[in-house]
């Protein structure tokens, strides 16, 4: 008996009961804790008191580190950046620039700007402006000396200050293969219309050959609204004045048709972005309306088709276009703002702005003084789509409702695409926008 | 001994002696213990995001600006009432929803039969099955976008076999073709799961009852309809049940192929909620469609309990 209560309690010791278990897992649990909540160690050639000091970090949210020459010149400046001084390291972190404005905006809703720099759309940038959210940037221009600032940046400022600096403006153009006008022996047009029977004759859709690209799904609706605000341009249109959307107006209805009549004509019908840049590239698509910025990624993407890109005049009597501002600023609630300032600094000192832009293959200069003629003259493609042109910016289009530049664009797209796929008459869809944009200027308010 | 004498207190059991407060606490307090990680879990990530759109939806929101939250009661809801686009999303939703459910189903059906049945290499193609279900839902896009492009598609060339078909159908920008096609591949894309798990309830029946009704001199049809179709009753009910959850929510095929266009014809209410929410910023109306979505949801879900309690009722 007294082996068995012997042999009951030596099982007992062996064995992990519940209670055991319960108490090594709360041991081990609030071990872990701790653990979690003790300073990082430092490593152990850095411990030491001859260790470089930690640089502080800043981070810069832009969309477009990996977009081909843009991307290689603003990671090469990062990097020169970080190797000039030894105090700050950039870092870049890269968000795809469909989802960058939502991710903005959320961020921002749910308690603070993301990062301590960030780049901004032409439409962001007022929202965030108005938002107070970010830091006055005059003092770069002193440190830099710079007084010939573009007169784009006048949107920038409120109360006197000035909240961005602009890295890139991008303008609309015509851009064009050359070889296919050659091929189809035409010139370019001088009148929308003409521009619609160019693009007809340079389309043959049995050979999968068109005359013209631009988005039209709604499944990808910031390059849609993006490429379609420009639609206005030819009769002279704008989109809203203040708070009024003239969605109905002539000038609007009458750009519209002339994207139906392309549409139907000369277009590769529910092609999406990737596949109208790639029939472009291949030479399938013979033209299309691309921003300036744009022109430079084909020295990479497809180098074979560079040497034959030539723009041509904008073909509707204002010689009007579309200028976008991309401003670089500052978030106010950063804990490294005087860090910040010093990369915004170093990347708007004239040289390095220059090199900058041409590194981008950019052609507006928000510094005049900083472009180099030989550089312009070297861009085949910049006469005469991209030259002499003027410019507008979306807040002479959108009026007020730039600072709801996507909720307004969604409204145009959505009844537009109702005019592309669904049979209805731009003039009835515009009407249902302009009920909706009315709404919406509404609730803005 | 100790044993015996708790079992018989924690049952309510009287031996005469109680075991001592402390321990009798201890035990029950275990089971709320074991309980609380997933009481926390639920209630974080699930519960209060749940009751936070429901507060959401008698708010107004703005994003990216600084105004303050404004209570606005029923607002948003009269809003949704009064709003055709909605009813055109619910419409659109519940017969995206019937349709997966039916084509889904059947199919899984189908090559349920077919699998349980033996052949050669029968292994290998049970495996194949597998892979539409196993492949993620974003490569399953980009094929697709792919087969269907009116330029490049290789389903075009098989159109353009049909008399009258002279140009490549535009297969995403036809209202009534891109509702067909977000169908066939949400309902390609789930088939093999509900095939997996009709296979299993077959096997579950009873060899005998087949024999037994061939024995009476079933035809084939009718072994189908009175043996096969009742055993796999329940299971068919329960995948009824998912389906309906599982297409009601679908949101990456059609969000990426047609964005809910063209001319809203493929915009369900998950699709019209992302776009109020995060394209036009209109954060309080876009809780109160996921509060409507949510009671959609939940009613699905009380029938499928209610059929469970009748079933369960039937058989006690």
């Amino acid at each position: 008996m007294s082996d068995q209560i012997e042999r009951k309690q030596e099982q007992r010791r062996s064995t992990l009961n519940r209670r055991d278990f319960l108490r090594s897992a709360s041991a081990l649990a609030g071990l872990g804790l701790l653990a979690a909540c003790a300073p990082a160690a430092q490593p152990a050639d850095e411990a030491g008191p001859d260790a470089p000091a930690e640089r502080t970090r800043v981070r810069y949210l832009s969309w477009w580190f990996e977009e081909g020459n843009r991307g290689e010149t603003w990671n090469n400046f990062v990097d020169e950046f970080n190797e000039y001084q030894a105090e700050i390291e950039v870092v870049a972190e890269n968000i795809p620039f469909d989802q960058y404005t939502t991710k903005t905006i959320v961020g921002t809703q749910s308690g603070q700007l993301d990062g301590d720099i960030v780049m901004a759309t032409p439409e962001l940038a007022p929202r965030l402006i108005q938002s107070d959210l970010l830091v006055p940037l005059d003092d770069v221009l002193v440190r830099n000396s710079i007084t010939d600032l573009s007169s784009a940046h006048d949107a920038l400022r409120k109360d006197g200050n000035l909240y961005g600096l602009d890295m890139v403006t991008v303008a609309f153009g015509i851009l064009y293969n050359k070889d296919r006008y050659e091929e189809a022996d035409i010139t370019p047009a001088s009148t929308p219309q003409e521009w619609v029977e160019v693009s007809a004759a340079l389309t043959d859709r049995e050979a999968q050959k068109y005359g013209f690209f631009a988005t039209h799904l709604v499944s990808e609706p910031s390059d849609f609204w993006f490429q379609l605000e420009v639609w206005c341009m030819p009769y002279d249109g704008i989109w809203a004045e203040g708070t009024t959307p003239l969605l109905t107006s002539d000038g609007i209805i009458q750009g519209l048709k002339l994207f139906k009549q392309m549409y139907d004509v000369a277009m590769p019908q529910g092609a999406d972005n990737p596949t109208g840049y790639r029939l472009f590239q291949n030479g399938d698509v013979a033209q299309g309306l691309y921003v300036s910025a744009a022109v430079g990624a084909f020295t990479k993407d497809a180098p074979d088709l560079y040497p034959k890109l030539r723009s041509a005049p904008i073909p509707w009597e204002t010689n009007k276009s579309i200028a976008r501002i991309h401003p670089m600023m500052i978030n106010k609630d950063s804990e490294v703002v005087e860090e910040s300032m010093e990369f915004v600094t170093y990347m708007y000192k004239p040289d390095n702005y220059r090199r900058m832009v041409e590194g981008c293959q950019d052609v507006i200069f928000a510094q005049p003084s900083a472009a180099r003629q030989e550089y312009l003259d070297g861009l085949e493609w910049l006469k005469p789509g991209y030259f002499g042109v003027d410019y507008v910016t979306p807040f002479d289009i959108v009026g007020d409702f730039v600072y709801n530049f996507n909720e307004f664009g969604q409204i145009v797209i959505t009844n537009f695409a109702d005019v592309l796929n669904a049979g209805k008459s731009v003039e009835e869809a515009m009407e249902i926008a302009q009920v909706q944009a009315e709404d919406l200027a509404e609730r803005i308010s | 001994m100790n044993e015996r004498v708790d079992a018989d207190a924690l049952a309510g059991r009287s031996s005469g002696r109680m075991p001592p407060p402390r321990i009798l606490r201890r035990r029950y307090l275990l089971p709320f213990a074991l309980a609380l990680p997933i009481v926390l879990y639920e209630g974080l990530l699930i519960v209060y995001p749940i009751v936070q759109g429901i507060y959401g939806s008698f708010t107004r929101i703005e994003l990216a600006s600084s105004a303050a939250t404004t209570w606005v009661g029923w607002d948003n809801y009269e809003r949704m009432f009064s709003d055709p686009a909605f009813w055109k999303v619910i419409r659109v939703t519940l017969l995206f929803t019937a349709l997966v459910i039916v084509v889904a189903l059947t199919v899984g059906l189908l090559t349920a039969l077919l699998f349980n049945r033996p052949f050669r290499f029968r292994p290998i193609a049970r495996g194949m099955l597998m892979m539409p279900w196993a492949i993620p839902e974003v490569p399953v896009v980009m094929i697709f976008i792919w087969i269907l492009s009116p330029q490049f598609g290789v389903v075009n060339i098989l159109a353009r076999m049909l008399p009258g078909v002279t140009q490549n159908p535009q297969w995403l920008q036809v209202p009534e073709l891109a509702m067909g096609w977000m169908v066939l591949i949400s309902s390609w894309k789930a088939f093999p799961f509900y095939s997996l798990v009709i296979l299993a309830a077959l096997q579950a029946i009873p060899q005998e009852l087949y024999e037994a009704a061939r024995v009476d001199g079933a035809s084939r049809l009718q072994l189908f309809w009175h043996v096969t179709l009742p055993g796999i009753g329940s299971t068919l009910e329960l995948l009824v049940v998912l389906a309906a959850i599982f297409s009601f929510k679908q949101f990456t095929i059609i969000f990426l192929m047609t964005g809910g266009g063209p001319s809203g014809t493929t915009e369900t209410i998950v699709i019209r909620i992302f776009n109020t929410a995060f394209r036009f910023y209109d954060y309080s109306y876009a809780t109160a469609l996921g509060v409507a979505g949510f009671v959609v949801s939940l009613a699905v879900a009380l029938v499928f309990i209610l059929m469970q309690v009748r079933r369960t009722q039937e058989s006690a």
